[in-house]
């Protein structure tokens, strides 16, 4: 389902842009792939790439990050990042913790990851958890398009870290709708036989109704 | 399109109206084709649907030829309608919720047939549902507006809870939200309370629950949020409501002013500082000494008092231990006093006094009554005027001083000479405007003849044997401070105060010199628009009652005029009303009790350059008259005349000048006219100015011009269609000065919007100066005329103008050939009627 892809329009060329993530979040997925990689250039040229705007639109969909990367060496090249979907009972356990406080949710609302969230839970990637791949003809793991990728996901994560949840497979859409129903309180309501039992009266005139103007 | 779908049945969504059919069948018409899960009469079955946005279906559902709910939405949808256009944005007013709930009550079961999550046996409450809609209709986001309900079961214990609660269209409780309100109003209300928890960190355990119910408060808490934290949360625009059954205290400064003082108005110059303390009442009653202590030594924020629970705020227990507040000096008390409010801390207080203090409030701020007549007036005082004296005697005996600030007509300068009489407590020095002086003296002349008058300008500075009027200039005061500093006034009179609104110029500095009893200012321009021209003024008249003006800024000024603070204005109107009195002509009370016409004659002294000018003129034209006989004589007097009032309207019209010739400074009466104009125009009159010199009407036009006043001229030249154009523009207000030759004003010209005439110089037939001013007057006028006559003094205008007066039959019958008569004077008479007589 085509809500299940969110689409990210390219950085533009950023020359002296802060630190690459600002979130412990953030930070978390860069670990993850710079302890991956062994090739330091790789991650210092990648730095750059995503630093000039050379990554085109990052498209986010569960279990993959992908985007174009421009290079002035040979590309256009296709390169995405890959990482697994929690499992059905890591979401349960999440959903859970996210439910039992009522703060995890406002955090969430306000754009931020409780750190409770991801704890026993393998939300953020840790090190050989991201699986990068490119057309490009290196053979570095991460390459430079991939590590181009993962600098500017970091950007994108720390501005909404639905982008993460995501990844591993939930739309923000689901989560709030799952955590809407795990904490609606059984409503009243009134029972559909006494619905139709009851006689109900005639509408009232519409011409009695004049609201006041404000 | 809606007809396609007969028998339809309706529910609505979140955003979206549902149709469908009870029968199982695909409802037509438009939308987005799906499914629906509704509960029927022998239960839940989900069924084929079309579902159309909100906004598109308001249009669509009185169209419907559907089952009862559709007719239900169809009202609902009307009545959402009805709401956006009243500008609702989201509270009900009670008589709109009785008949929503009414309408409510009518649901039919189809209309509300979706059943609650996980529950296929209930379906939701009508209400609630109906608002959703309504929201919807009228576009509203969900509204977040989240206040805490503090509730206590048990106050002996100290335990109280906060209840979060939203208020949107209803009031709702968090807890309710959670079954049956809108998510957005939910993401909405958790948003507000994580800054919540920021900020007041006592609220965190609200966010540790699955739902953000409530919290339980301790003392600790309690005493925050009585002070501090209430604030920091109401930045979040989060309220905090307390029971009912807990009193508040409210608190009041009280200014203690002892015995009253022998001397008021040493007291008020600089006596004693008074005490303020605070007060603190519950329900309105007053605590007495030993409750303030039992407040004061309160370990707990909720005390027993008078068999009631008081909250006690921080605030409140600190007035209790520290009763004392730092005391005012006299005139700041009195400021206080006046304005019922004062400053602590950065907050206005009420504030209130007793003793002399409170009778002295009671007398300014009572509004003034009729003085009676001062002995040695010539004038009968109007009541206006008797209430303007009275209120006048009353601030000047208390040293305090004052603005009397009425219209230009109403006679301040005749109620400032009755003062002078009332006082008869030592020397007046008048400070106006140098174009005034000769009307100041013509006026003490005429209503106070047995009163000394002198001038201290020019030549003329003797201030030896001092008695009634001296009258000098601000000019004079700015240069020559020094000999009018020396002496001890009774009163110190500012004329058109206005001059001195930049209170850090020479002549403000130098007035601020001046010793005197009393100080009063006179202005006709309504000063109380511009505040911080008021404040200069009444600085000088009352020093020390507005504050400096960084604080007078600060506190009254900014509040006032920004309209931040609605009550301010009134404060400081209460302040200001002792010391600032202003009658308009246009008052009820005061309109009647004016004359349709007042003629007043307006002496100004010629400049230096018009005086050398004009006696050099009479010396050669005398001599040529001297030398001449028959037609020759009589075509020299009439140059000679003609000569001596050109010097007097301005050296630039009797030297012919270019059109880059200066104006300003120059001539006497062209100072009097802008003087008269400023006022006039910052009263929003209109006036029509008369000559008989084409020439002295163009260069005032280019005067005016320069000085950004719009004016049009009117002469015999000027052809018909035009004229009415002119008159036209006058009557309408676009053009408030009209310039007029004599000569032109012929019939047919109706000029009733003027409330002023200015006759610049003088055509000595005093038959056709009536003519002319009656245009002004005569038809349709319904507000009284001015007519003001400009005259040099010492010159022959004022000799005539004298002859007039004095002898108006015998100079009808001399001079009603007009300045042909002249012409039949001897050598002598006519050296008598022209030379120049320049004042003692």
């Amino acid at each position: 389902m085509t809500d299940r892809v969110r689409g990210f329009p390219a950085f533009p060329a950023c020359e002296g842009r802060g630190p690459f993530a600002r979130t412990w979040w953030g930070r978390a997925w860069l670990r993850a792939m710079e302890d991956t990689a062994l090739d330091l250039r790789q991650l210092r040229r990648g730095r750059r790439y995503a630093v000039a705007g050379l990554v085109g639109p990052i498209t986010v969909s569960p279990g993959r990050i992908a985007a174009t990367v421009d290079a002035t060496d040979g590309g256009p090249f296709r390169t995405s990042v890959h990482l697994a979907e929690l499992s059905t009972a890591d979401w349960d356990l999440l959903l859970g913790r996210a439910a039992d406080r009522a703060g995890n949710l406002a955090a969430l609302l306000d754009r931020h990851l409780p750190p409770e969230l991801a704890d026993d839970v393998p939300l953020l990637p840790g090190i050989g958890d991201l699986d990068p791949e490119c057309d490009c003809p290196g053979f570095e793991l991460p390459c430079r398009h991939a590590a181009a990728l993962s600098f500017q996901v970091s950007w994108l994560l720390d501005a909404d870290p639905f982008v993460l949840l995501l990844a591993r497979g939930r739309t923000e859409r689901e989560v709030l709708d799952e955590l809407g129903q795990r904490t609606t309180r059984p409503a009243d309501g009134i029972l559909a036989a006494d619905a139709y039992a009851r006689v109900v009266p005639p509408l009232p005139e519409l011409a009695e109704f004049n609201p006041v103007p404000r | 399109m809606g007809s396609a779908s007969p028998g339809a049945a309706v529910v609505v969504e979140p955003g979206f109206v549902v149709f469908w059919h009870p029968d199982g069948t695909t409802p037509a018409g438009p939308g987005e084709a799906g499914t629906v899960e509704v509960v029927l009469r022998d239960g839940p079955r989900t069924v084929p649907a079309r579902r159309v946005p909100v906004t598109d279906a308001v249009e669509l559902l009185p169209g419907v030829s559907g089952d009862a709910s559709a007719g239900f939405w169809s009202v609902a949808a009307q009545a959402g309608t009805r709401l956006a256009e009243a500008g609702w944005t989201g509270p009900l007013a009670p008589e709109e919720e009785q008949w929503l709930r009414r309408l409510a009550d009518a649901m039919p079961p189809h209309a509300h047939a979706t059943p609650l999550p996980g529950d296929p046996a209930r379906l939701p409450e009508p209400f609630p549902v109906l608002l959703r809609f309504l929201r919807d209709v009228a576009g509203l986001a969900a509204a977040t507006r989240v206040s805490l309900r503090l509730e206590s079961e048990d106050l002996d214990g100290g335990r109280f809870r906060a209840v979060v609660q939203v208020h949107g269209d209803t009031l709702v409780d968090a807890e309710e939200l959670w079954r049956t309100g809108a998510e957005a109003v939910r993401h909405g209300l958790l948003l507000v309370l994580r800054r919540c928890a920021e900020v007041w960190p006592p609220l965190a355990p609200l966010l540790a629950a699955p739902v953000p119910a409530e919290v339980a408060l301790l003392d600790d808490d309690i005493r925050e949020l009585l002070g501090a934290a209430a604030a920091r949360l109401a930045e979040l625009g989060v309220a905090v409501h307390w029971p009912a059954e807990l009193a508040g205290l409210t608190a009041r400064a009280v200014v203690r002013p002892g015995a009253a003082p022998d001397d008021v108005p040493a007291f008020f110059g600089g006596g004693r500082a008074l005490e303020l303390d605070w007060q603190l009442a519950l329900g309105g009653a007053q605590l007495s000494a030993a409750e303030l202590d039992v407040l004061a030594e309160a370990q707990r924020p909720v005390v027993r008092l008078r068999d009631r629970w008081v909250l006690l705020d921080p605030a409140s227990a600190s007035r209790a231990r520290e009763r004392a507040l730092k005391p005012l000096a006299p005139v700041d008390a009195l400021a206080a006093v006046l304005a019922g409010t004062t400053e602590v801390d950065g907050a206005e207080v009420e504030l209130v006094t007793d003793g002399w203090l409170a009778t002295l409030r009671t007398r300014l701020a009572e509004l003034p009554g009729p003085a009676p007549q001062p002995a040695g007036l010539t004038a009968t005082l109007r009541d206006y005027q008797l209430r303007g004296l009275h209120w006048l005697d009353t601030v000047t005996s208390l040293g305090l001083g004052g603005c009397l600030a009425d219209d230009m007509g109403l006679g301040k300068t005749l109620t400032l000479i009755a003062l002078h009489l009332r006082r008869d407590a030592g020397p007046t020095l008048v400070v106006c405007p140098a174009s005034l002086l000769g009307t100041w003296e013509a006026e003490i002349h005429r209503f106070a003849p047995g009163v000394a008058v002198r001038r201290f300008h020019g030549g003329a500075r003797s201030l030896d044997d001092l008695a009634g009027f001296v009258l000098t200039t601000y000019g004079t005061l700015r240069a020559d401070p020094a000999p009018l500093a020396a002496v001890t006034w009774d009163l110190v009179v500012a004329d058109e105060a206005q001059h001195v609104k930049n209170h850090r110029s020479g002549t403000a500095k130098a007035l601020r010199t001046l010793r005197s009893a009393a100080r009063v200012a006179l202005t006709g321009t309504p000063v109380e628009n511009t505040l911080s021209e008021l404040w200069a003024i009444l600085d000088w008249t009352t020093p020390g009652l507005l504050g400096t003006l960084t604080e007078f800024r600060a506190r009254w000024a900014k509040p006032v005029e920004s309209g931040a603070d609605p009550a301010a204005a009134e404060r400081l109107s209460r302040l200001l009303r002792p010391f600032l009195l202003r009658r308009r002509k246009s008052d009820p009370g005061i309109a009647p009790e004016l004359p349709a016409k007042t003629e007043t004659d307006r002496p100004v002294a010629l400049t230096s350059e018009q005086a050398a000018l004009y006696e050099a003129a009479v010396r050669e034209l005398l001599a040529e008259v001297g030398a001449s006989d028959g037609m020759a004589r009589r075509g020299r007097i009439i140059k000679l005349l003609t000569a001596l009032k050109q010097i007097c309207n301005h050296p630039a019209h009797y030297l012919a000048e270019g059109d880059d010739a200066p104006l300003s400074c120059r001539s006497g009466k062209l100072e009097l006219l802008d003087e008269l104009l400023d006022t006039i125009l910052a009263e929003d009159g209109a006036v029509l100015v008369f000559t008989q010199y084409v020439v002295m009407a163009r260069l005032l036009q280019r005067h005016l011009a320069s000085r950004d006043i719009p004016s049009q001229f009117l002469h015999g030249g000027t052809p018909v269609p035009r004229r009415e154009e002119l008159v036209r523009r006058f009557q309408d207000g676009t053009v408030p000065v009209f310039l007029l030759s004599l000569k032109a004003a012929g019939t047919g010209l109706t000029l009733t919007r003027a409330d002023h005439v200015v006759h610049y110089d003088r055509w000595w037939n005093p038959a056709v100066e009536d003519q002319a001013t009656d245009r002004a007057y005569r038809i349709g006028q319904t507000r009284p005329v001015q007519v003001h006559r400009l005259v040099a003094e010492g010159t022959v205008e004022d000799r005539i103008a004298a002859l007039l007066r004095e002898k108006r039959a015998l100079a009808d019958a001399v001079l009603a050939g007009g300045e042909a008569a002249f012409t039949e004077l001897t050598d002598t008479e006519l050296a008598q009627l022209v030379q120049l007589r320049r004042p003692a």
